[in-house]
């Protein structure tokens, strides 16, 4: 059965009745974004592997746990793709030291090639204007307030912990990140505006 | 245990939902925003956009046979018995909710109030012989208030002791048609047997109601506890005190809130005002 077209909660639903081929479906979908995440924050290909498959197999066992009313599905997923790799990560210790770096300065992002397959093409779409713009929000952002929020996001680190890593102090450290975020989301807003008036 | 502010919260809730905090603070910006709507609004926002952050990274492939992998475990694992909302909820629910009713007021309201009554006090003492009746009964208001307060802390007491176990749960809840600008939330520990339920925009109510929280299984509604709102239609419910289940109540399936005659409900009566998404 084509499951082009068919939205995420309605794949969902299906899921809850045990649709196996509703789960292929989101798997095929969303697998390498959570892989993508994943490895964005352990920095080990086999690792983000296993990061994946939990990921899904959680899904697959616990459906119920994505809640509608919090959101989108994929904002949810790939939450729980950065929380159970940040998990990963801290239990790797020192094999996975290497704290989580800029983007441009990551090591994976060289050697691994990028792809933008999807089973569905409408999705992919949308999902490329989400990730477009949430790529520009970070790009006006003033490069230490970027850093500050990725160190936070993909590299699991408290505040504290970043200010001690950047020797900053700390009151700098919470006024980037408070001053980023609020920044990217009124870029993001702009665009959600931007898109419902045309 | 550390306690701060909604300034606090607006400064703090970036850091909080890109998971920054330390467990201190962690802990205390928890405690605030379930019992504060306005933050909980806040918080929302913050973790859409701190999740969005996740669509940023360049898009890499796993490997093929990763998808064969996991489908042949799904396989296996959905020869298991059905997993539903009953299965978290099942453990708790053998001991069924009896539940201490908490009226519960917030400190910076609180605060509030105990100064304008200290101001109204103020001038009422210097009102002279005539207003001394209407003095000593401002007094008793004060005394009351006091008396609110240490009821207050007693709840945020509660609502820390919630948030910091491991196994908090929440659970959201939207309003029907007789209130659909309502709002609300539930969080719960299994191991602190504590709960607590944080609704804002309720309507108000009618003389002699209250509004009433029920736990709904398949063939029972279970009293959670009645509670009113203030002028914004906030309110707020702290469920203590798990007690033996009725062996014949059947699944778990959420959370409502009816409105019900403030002396207490056997059964729900009134019409629902809030559910939660797992009722049908």
């Amino acid at each position: 059965m084509d499951h082009a077209g068919i939205p995420d909660d309605e794949l969902m639903a299906r899921l809850c009745r045990r649709d196996l081929a509703a789960f292929g479906a989101l798997y095929d979908r969303y697998s390498d974004l959570v892989y993508s995440v994943s490895l964005r924050v352990v920095a080990d290909p086999h690792v983000a592997q296993d990061v994946t498959q939990d990921v899904f197999l959680r899904v697959w066992r616990r459906p119920e746990q994505f809640d509608l009313q919090r959101g989108k599905f994929v904002t949810w997923l790939l939450s729980v793709a950065r929380n159970r790799s940040i998990d990963e990560r801290r239990s790797q210790g020192r094999r996975l030291r290497r704290e989580a770096l800029p983007a441009a300065a990551s090591e994976v992002e060289d050697v691994l090639p990028s792809t933008d397959v999807r089973d569905d093409p409408a999705l992919a779409t949308v999902l490329a204007d989400e990730r477009r713009a949430v790529r520009k929000a970070l790009e006006v952002l003033p490069p230490e307030q970027k850093l500050a929020i990725q160190l936070a996001y993909f590299g699991g680190l408290t505040q504290q912990e970043i200010a001690e890593r950047l020797s900053t102090p700390l009151g700098t450290v919470k006024t980037r990140i408070r001053l980023g975020m609020q920044k990217m989301r009124v870029v993001l807003e702009e665009r959600r505006r931007g898109d419902r008036g045309s | 245990m550390m306690q701060i502010d909604c300034e606090a919260v607006r400064e703090s809730i970036d850091a909080w939902a890109l998971g920054a905090l330390d467990l201190v603070e962690l802990s205390a910006l928890d405690a605030h925003i379930v019992s504060c709507a306005e933050c909980a609004l806040l918080a929302d926002d913050a973790v859409e956009a701190a999740a969005s952050l996740a669509l940023a990274v360049p898009l890499f492939s796993a490997d093929p046979s990763l998808k064969a992998r996991v489908m042949a475990s799904a396989t296996l694992a959905g020869q298991a018995p059905v997993r539903t909302q009953q299965s978290w909820w099942f453990a708790p629910a053998a001991a069924a909710f009896v539940f201490g009713i908490g009226a519960v007021t917030w400190g910076g309201y609180m605060q509030t109030q105990v100064n304008d009554l200290n101001d109204r006090e103020a001038r009422v003492g210097t009102a002279a012989t005539a207003q001394s009746n209407q003095f000593a009964t401002m007094r008793t208001e004060l005394v009351q208030v006091s008396a609110s307060n240490v009821s207050l802390a007693s709840n945020q007491d509660a609502m820390l002791k919630i948030v910091s176990h491991d196994d908090v749960q929440r659970l959201p809840m939207a309003g029907t048609e007789m209130a659909p600008k309502a709002t609300g939330r539930y969080i719960w520990s299994r191991e602190g047997g504590l709960g607590a339920l944080v609704a804002t925009h309720l309507p108000p109510l009618p003389a002699g109601m209250s509004y009433c929280m029920w736990v709904i299984y398949e063939n029972a509604w279970t009293n959670g506890g009645l509670f009113t709102v203030d002028e914004s239609g906030s309110g707020r419910l702290i469920v203590r005190n798990l007690g033996d289940a009725p062996p014949d109540r059947g699944a778990f399936r959420g959370y409502a809130v009816t409105i019900e005659p403030s002396t207490g409900a056997a059964t729900h009566t009134g019409g629902t005002v809030l559910k939660t998404a797992a009722l049908n």
